[in-house]
């Protein structure tokens, strides 16, 4: 109780520090106008504002970056409901229901309900976020090589639930991230490793510049494919907040779906589309009208909403407890605090736990922000739809360029290009930049500590299995294999029932 | 792939498409898997493993270091990894009977042409403008990779590209050199910037 009472006030305490409310209003509206570009998600905003990071503290980094990713999950919603188009995948939910409600006329509950979702969802989850993180970070001090060895084991059983439908493109890409992490010195006898001969990579390859090219400039090279414009807002635009009895109404469904989503982000490789889906579900079920799912439901917005949010919460609880990153934000969240010489691992929150305040700054402060003005920045975001698409991909590519400049050059910016072409053909045709980009940030503690362990325990594998903490966790990281597995193949029966014979054609 | 191309493509009445993913409600998406490039990809994966093999056999291993799996392992499992999973794919592209039609790539917005000759346009502008960073300075590679990315993405109002040029050129160059204090080659501008006395 007493390190609870620590985190969250520690936080709270940031709030002293007027730099950090600079980067987090900038961080919120910054999320939130990414969040209401469609196709230009959390993940994408990341990548274009890492190399910025670098001139911040490793706290302040922290608490703008997830600032982003609050601002990018409410601003998901707006285009959602107004036309009909989901910022990310889990926003499919909200269109479902919210852009039925805006066609109805009744854009003010669906926009209120997106609101009161998002937000309650988010500032809920940060409690939850702070009850679990703390028991798992307290294990770090029980964690010796095998043991460490069989986390970053269980990081790439995680793998698999990002492969997409293709397992074998999955182990392909995650492969691909694993050999970018063999490059440069062997970390037990020092030989160098596919390096031949260029200096720049004896001492292996920046992950930063792999993993903005593998998941923001990959993306952004696909998306200048087409030509278009996003959409235009149809029909009258009320505001209207919703009634004390519609609130009330939907506060179980809000609940519910803040507990499943902090717990299902928490499930590496599950994120905030599986616990959305799920929210919505159990919304359904707990509902009096589950008639109206489908057709415009308010439960469902908010369950939907408040889900996504508390992802954001439960992500962080494996990245920052165990220094296992379970999504592609969560990987660039790494990312930038190895900027700041920081190694991500179990010991990462124990020995640097203003990090966590950094994250409940981040996530408390946006949420507050977006309680005072998100209803009005809804009816802002309006607007932002009507940004030229092009104009924004075109910046957003030399926005990346720049950055990777500034971080490492000329051989940066080449790195980056070479893995956003390499990325561009992967996600393509279906293999996963995410599982790519995860391999690379765990390949080279995955490989040193299973050398190291096993030197340790006197060439017994057995040795490793043997250890209480090892063996747990290595159960677990079956059991997620098995789940992913079996989620994969339930998803691929799905998509080969739903195939059609090819119809239309695409030049 | 190619513009001038014309590619089947499978619609995936999937539940995303069904209330309108990518393309909003009423729309469904376009599938576009090209078998042959996905072949390539698969072929190009099974060398790259064998590739990665050849070079992790003939690392060096220094004596006299106790390692039981030593630095050639995981280099020689991701090769072996590489090629047996190149070769699934590409036994099972084979078997696949039509020329598209799988749904595990990221489709195109539908209704929308789509052209990966623009993509491709893109990427080589990307490298041109890294080279031009350097030679050129940041200021000039930039005013000339915005408007010619904006060209080849189909902006043509003048107003517009000129303007977004400028201002952003202006503003990042602002905001690196002046509230970072990171130094952008500036190419041929450097003695004019020297001149009158500018921060470069």
């Amino acid at each position: 109780m007493e390190a609870f009472g620590e985190t969250l006030f520690g936080g709270i305490g940031l709030f002293g520090d007027p730099i950090l409310w600079v980067l987090l209003i900038v961080g919120t509206i910054l999320g939130v106008i990414v969040g209401a570009l469609p196709g230009i998600g959390a993940t994408v905003t990341y990548g274009l504002v890492l190399p910025f990071t670098f001139l911040m503290s490793p706290v302040e980094a922290v608490a703008f970056l997830l600032a982003i990713a609050v601002g990018n999950q409410y601003g998901n919603s707006i285009p959602a409901i107004l036309i009909g188009v989901p910022g990310s995948p889990a926003t499919i939910l909200t269109v479902l229901e919210g852009f039925q409600l805006h066609k109805r006329g009744e854009t003010g509950l669906a926009l209120g309900m997106a609101y009161l979702g998002a937000l309650g969802g988010q500032i809920v989850s940060v409690f939850f976020f702070i009850a679990l993180v703390i028991p798992l970070a307290g294990l770090a001090y029980v964690f010796l090589t095998p043991e460490l060895f069989a986390l970053y084991l269980l990081g790439m059983a995680c793998i698999v639930s990002l492969t997409g439908l293709s397992i074998w493109k999955g182990i392909v890409a995650a492969a691909l991230g694993l050999l970018v992490g063999v490059i440069g010195l062997d970390p037990v006898t020092i030989t160098p490793r596919f390096d031949f001969g260029f200096r720049e990579l004896r001492n292996g390859l920046d992950p930063e510049p792999v993993i903005i090219g593998l998941l923001a400039l990959s993306e952004l090279f696909r998306q200048s494919r087409q030509v278009f414009q996003w959409g235009e807002v149809r029909g009258a635009v009320s505001t209207k907040f919703p009634s004390v009895k519609q609130i009330r109404r939907v506060t179980p469904s809000l609940l519910l779906g803040t507990v499943t989503g902090t717990l299902i982000g928490a499930i590496p490789g599950a994120g905030g589309t599986t616990g959305a889906m799920i929210s919505y579900q159990q919304a359904k079920i707990i509902s009096k009208h589950p008639e109206e799912f489908g057709h415009g439901s308010i439960e469902g917005i908010a369950a939907n909403e408040a889900a996504q949010n508390a992802a954001n919460s439960g992500e962080l609880i494996p990245t920052l407890g165990l220094g296992i990153p379970v999504s592609g934000t969560t990987v660039l969240l790494l990312s930038a605090l190895t900027l700041h010489g920081l190694v991500p691992g179990p010991q990462l929150a124990t020995t640097r736990p203003e990090l966590l305040n950094g994250a409940v700054a981040g996530l408390l402060g946006a949420t507050l922000l977006l309680i005072v003005t998100g209803w009005w920045m809804a009816r802002w975001m309006i607007k932002i739809v009507a940004i030229d698409r092009s104009v924004v991909l075109v910046l957003s590519i030399a926005l990346v360029i720049l950055g990777m400049y500034t971080l490492g050059g000329v051989f940066a910016v080449l790195v980056c290009l070479i893995f956003g072409v390499i990325g561009y053909f992967m996600i393509r045709y279906g293999y996963s930049v995410a599982a790519a980009a995860l391999a690379a940030i765990l390949s080279a503690p995955f490989e040193r500590t299973l050398r190291q362990g096993l030197n340790l325990m006197d060439n017994s594998l057995i040795s490793f299995v043997t250890r209480p903490v090892t063996a747990v966790i290595l159960l677990i990281a079956a059991a997620v294999l098995i789940f992913g597995v079996a989620q994969l193949r339930s998803q691929r029966r799905e998509a080969s029932a739903s195939h059609i014979p090819p119809t239309q054609q695409s030049s | 792939m190619g513009r001038g191309k014309r590619s089947h493509a499978t619609i995936c009445a999937s539940d995303r498409a069904a209330v309108g993913a990518v393309g909003g409600p009423g729309r469904t998406e376009v599938y576009p898997l090209d078998r042959r490039v996905d072949l390539a990809l698969a072929v190009s994966v099974m060398i790259l493993g064998a590739l990665v093999l050849i070079i992790s056999l003939n690392t060096s291993v220094p004596p006299r270091v106790i390692d039981p799996l030593g630095p050639r392992f995981v280099p020689s499992f991701l090769g072996a990894v590489f090629a047996v999973g190149g070769g699934v794919i590409a036994a099972r592209t084979l078997l696949r009977r039509e020329l598209h039609g799988s749904a595990e790539g990221e489709p195109d917005e539908v209704g929308v042409p789509a052209s990966g000759s623009s993509a491709m346009a893109t990427m080589g502008l990307s490298v041109l403008y890294m080279l031009a960073i350097p030679t050129v300075g940041y200021i000039f590679g930039t005013l000339l990779f915005v408007p010619a990315a904006l060209w080849l993405m189909k902006v043509r109002r003048m107003r517009t590209i000129v303007a977004t040029s400028m201002v952003y050129t202006a503003a990042t160059y602002a905001l690196f050199a002046y509230v970072a204090g990171v130094d952008l080659p500036l190419g041929p501008l450097a003695e004019l910037v020297g001149v009158f006395g500018l921060p470069r």
